[in-house]
């Protein structure tokens, strides 16, 4: 497979594992056009643990979909894991998604199914081995510390318990690169805080984690990179930034 | 493998997830089947009578009792040389004392008489075979001219042209009928089984974007509506055949009856082919099946 040989490649010349060039995008709805993203340019390197922030609105939930290939980029380039989002091919999506992990603002658990379903299901659906799933499950929800809550339904959980159920979700294809959108955000404080723990330790682990969030107090406390958005720009990118807005 | 499995499983579930709305693509698709079913049975009960009646008509030419064997043959050559004859069975003068004296066997009296005659009376017959029901009339007017009436005797033909135009014409209308219905039948299978995957992909817009973002491969996501699309087709098919085996054989004695034919018998005919018409109807319930899910699915999956 090409792809996992460019990876190789990468990693060794330190080639961005995110890379935006003067992205676009343009919402264009009941002919209405919203202008969500204007030339936004940035690079994420391997093992980064970044911050996306800024307040509602200004696009950040439009990052995390053009970074999985929700979306497409009305202008510009947006390069993930060394896929050319731009060129992609549909058939070739699935592959792609595989490679990453994504944590999605609203959660999207199936209610129907437990908790252990839920994590499951990405890999159910994704051709994986009974015996894998049997032992990767378990591991994941250990991580995000919700072994003992697997039989659970996701009504019957905290907003930090789904969370994390997501976080797991995201983690059975073992990703180099961890996506989450809006993490911790309607969380009270120690909820989040614990949220954050677990992001900190799948980074340390060795994989890039990308946040988009509007909590201000955490992201001034881990003291990582942070990049603020106004108004679908821009206006600071900071090594070890804090929240200023 | 597994995946096929799960792919079977999760197909399985889209055809129970409505279950009402399921139970009627199934009975159209039973309907429909049924009926294309029965149309072709009366095709092929058409047709059989149209060949049994065809099969008894034939021409027979009796010869002159003196006829000479290259006389005789003059005739026969000349029938094998027309395109029309399908085949020509000659029956000498003995074979035709024999035949007589097995026919009236029981009765001593017309045995007797025919054999004090110091000469076989009989004649000899060639019996021509047509190859289309039309050729006798044909067939008739070549051999009856000057040239031959001093071997011919007599041409006996009974062409059966009133019977075998309006069975002809019977089964023509049944065929252009049958497959007016059929596909007025199929399209509307094709239509219901189309709405009702439709309706399954709406409803499960939520786990489709799910899957496709965690992940899942194309396979994934599409064939099981297909496999939903299968199982409407298989027990549509299996349904349709359990009711058509039973009025097949309710129905065979009568039809046997009202053309006065013991030789068509559907029955018979119905069981000779059972595996045939079985699969055939399994074939044609998965092919409306597949049909009705590709469309559905490559017009609904992709935009979700
Ligand atoms: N599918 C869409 N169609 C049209 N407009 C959209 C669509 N998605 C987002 N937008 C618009 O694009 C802009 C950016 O939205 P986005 O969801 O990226 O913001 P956000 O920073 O994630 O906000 P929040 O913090 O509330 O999640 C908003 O003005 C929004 O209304
Ligand atoms: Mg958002």
């Amino acid at each position: 497979m090409p792809e996992s040989k460019k990876n190789q490649s990468r990693s060794d010349q330190g080639k961005p594992i995110v890379e935006f060039i003067n992205v676009s995008k343009i919402y264009d709805k009941y002919r209405q056009e919203v202008v969500a993203l204007e030339d936004i340019s940035f690079k994420i390197d391997k093992g980064e643990f970044v911050s996306i922030v800024g307040r509602s609105g200004t696009g950040k939930s439009t990052i995390v979909k053009l970074m999985i290939a929700e979306e497409k980029a009305t202008k510009g380039g947006v390069k993930v894991l060394d896929w050319d989002l731009n060129k992609i091919r549909d058939r070739r999506v699935p592959e792609f998604r595989r490679q990453l992990g994504v944590v999605f603002q609203d959660y999207k658990l199936l209610t129907r199914k437990t908790v252990y379903e839920n994590v499951a299901y990405a890999m159910v659906v994704s051709g994986q081995s009974i015996a894998k799933i049997k032992r990767t499950v378990p591991q994941v929800l250990d991580l995000v510390g919700l072994k003992d809550k697997g039989r659970r339904f996701p009504k019957e959980l905290s907003g930090g318990e789904q969370q994390r159920t997501a976080i797991a979700r995201a983690l059975v294809h073992r990703p180099e690169l961890l996506v989450a959108d809006e993490m911790t955000g309607e969380l009270d404080v120690l909820y989040a805080w614990e949220i954050m723990e677990i992001l900190l330790k799948i980074n340390q682990m060795g994989t890039t984690v990308i946040i988009a969030t509007h909590d201000r107090d955490i992201v001034n406390k881990i003291n990582k990179r942070v990049i603020t958005l106004e108004e679908g720009k821009i206006i600071r990118d900071q090594k070890k930034g804090d929240y200023l807005l | 493998m597994i995946n096929l499995l799960r792919i079977l499983k999760f197909g399985v579930k889209n055809f129970f997830r409505n279950i009402w709305l399921s139970t009627a693509a199934t009975s159209i698709m039973i309907l429909t089947i049924f009926t294309v079913s029965v149309l072709v049975m009366l095709n092929l009960v058409g047709a059989m009578a149209v060949e049994t009646v065809k099969e008894k008509v034939d021409i027979s030419i009796y010869l002159q009792p003196d006829a000479t064997d290259s006389q005789i043959n003059q005739v026969k050559n000349k029938l094998l040389s027309l395109p029309e004859v399908k085949s020509i069975d000659y029956t000498s003068k003995d074979e035709a004392l024999k035949e007589f004296q097995r026919e009236h066997k029981e009765n001593d009296l017309i045995l007797s008489s025919i054999l004090e005659l110091d000469e076989n009376p009989l004649q000899p017959t060639l019996t021509v075979k047509a190859r289309y029901p039309e050729d006798y009339a044909v067939i008739a007017d070549i051999i009856n001219v000057d040239e031959y009436k001093t071997i011919i005797s007599k041409i006996d033909f009974d062409d059966n042209k009133e019977v075998i135009n309006r069975l002809t014409d019977l089964t023509g209308t049944l065929r252009r009928v049958g497959i007016g219905l059929s596909a007025i039948f199929g399209l509307v299978v094709v239509l219901v089984v189309y709405n009702t995957i439709r309706l399954t992909i709406y409803t499960q817009k939520y786990e489709i974007r799910i899957m496709k973002l965690v992940g899942a491969t194309n396979n994934f996501v599409r064939l099981p509506f297909i496999v939903e699309g299968i199982i409407y087709g298989l027990v549509g098919s299996i349904g349709a055949f359990a009711i058509l085996y039973p009025l097949v054989e309710y129905f065979s004695p009568f039809v046997s009856n009202f053309l006065g034919e013991q030789s068509v018998d559907m029955l018979a005919y119905f069981s000779e082919h059972i595996a045939v018409i079985f699969l055939m109807e399994i074939a044609a319930g998965v092919l409306l099946g597949v049909v009705s899910s590709l469309l559905a699915v490559r017009r609904y999956v992709k935009s979700i």
